[in-house]
């Protein structure tokens, strides 16, 4: 297979520009440069990587973790991610679940499993691909997720709760 | 939010999963504000710098002769600021000079009475002396003027020794005896 052309780019680009740049909000406040260059340095390969989109979430990840200690901001990168959070989400249209909230309390969650929720509800990353992105095993990363989901939903239902009361 | 084509990862269908999952993937991701354009360019631009032939374009042989000749003038200046100063070593050298020409010619005025008979004793030894050779006069007056100079012209050849007959006093003189002895 040859290098990933202009099309292929802009496909990724559709496909997964805004789980790419929701997952590298977590760490920098510029995520979009972070994924641009990903994608730029996908350019380079001679050989795209086998595995195209577990290969870019590592490069933004690492990426955005670079970003975040060049700025010196890793040490509150979770205050960081919890005062902007009311951007990762585009306004729910049908208000089954509030965006702004659920930004909110998945800030707040810890890194490896809002990581492992990220990369699993908006990447489409499978277990396998989420451990080896964090560093662990596939049933490592699926107790993070599941964990994190519940935590997720207990806050949310709690903060609706008291929200009605 | 759709699963990706092509790939071997779980594709769990959406009645398996949790609703509050399902939910949370109905949340949409705020959009990317990337500058399309300039991606597509910066993507076109890396494209073409990192291939050349198939093959990953090699970026150290400019760099590393920079390097190089970097390090070799930074070398060479601190050789050159860390030179000693050169030490001054005075040295006396006596050269011989040749005479002073008023000594010269003092010493060749007072040696040619000498030489003359002598070169004259030679070549009628050596037997060849010419039959119609001119005059020894003439010959020491030849000397003499090639040694001293014009000023010795006027001297009487006085050192011509033998008594015979005195030598040409002009050019025309001697040719005329040239050509009649010849």
């Amino acid at each position: 297979m040859d290098q990933v052309g202009p099309e292929r780019l802009g496909r990724l680009l559709d496909e997964h520009g805004a789980a790419l740049v929701l997952y590298a909000r977590q760490w920098c406040s510029a995520p979009e440069d972070v994924v641009q260059e990903a994608l730029i340095q996908l350019v380079r390969q001679p050989q795209p990587p086998d595995k195209l989109l577990p290969w870019l979430y590592r490069v933004v990840r690492n990426g955005a973790i670079s970003a975040s200690r060049r700025k010196r901001r890793r040490r509150n990168h979770e205050t960081m991610a919890a005062k902007e959070s009311d951007a990762w989400f585009e306004p729910a249209a049908d208000e089954r679940l509030d965006a702004a909230l659920a930004a909110r309390h998945l800030a707040s969650l810890p890194s490896e499993q809002r990581e492992a929720i990220v990369a699993r509800v908006w990447g489409g990353l499978s277990f396998q691909e989420i451990g080896e992105l964090l560093g662990t095993s596939s049933s490592s990363a699926h107790r993070w997720y599941e964990a994190g989901l519940t935590a997720l939903r207990e806050r949310m239902e709690k903060n609706v709760i008291t929200k009605w009361r | 939010m759709s699963l990706p084509n092509g790939d071997e990862r779980e594709t769990e269908p959406d009645k398996s999963r949790s609703r509050f999952e399902v939910e949370l993937t109905a949340l949409t991701p705020r959009s990317a504000q990337f500058d399309r354009d300039r991606l597509m360019f910066l993507a076109g631009q890396a494209s073409v710098r990192v291939t050349d032939g198939g093959r990953p374009q090699r970026r150290w042989p400019w760099p590393a002769a920079f390097s190089a000749m970097t390090a070799v003038a930074a070398g060479l200046l601190v050789m050159m600021l860390a030179r000693p100063e050169p030490q001054v070593v005075q040295r006396i050298v006596r050269v011989p000079m040749p005479p002073r020409a008023d000594t010269a010619a003092t010493a060749a005025s007072s040696a040619l009475p000498e030489l003359l008979p002598t070169a004259r004793r030679k070549e009628t030894e050596s037997g060849r002396q010419m039959p119609n050779a001119p005059p020894a006069a003439y010959l020491e007056l030849r000397d003499r003027v090639l040694a001293l100079g014009w000023d010795s012209w006027s001297t009487p050849a006085s050192s011509s020794g033998d008594g015979g007959e005195p030598p040409p006093a002009s050019n025309r003189e001697l040719l005329n005896y040239l050509l009649h002895d010849g």
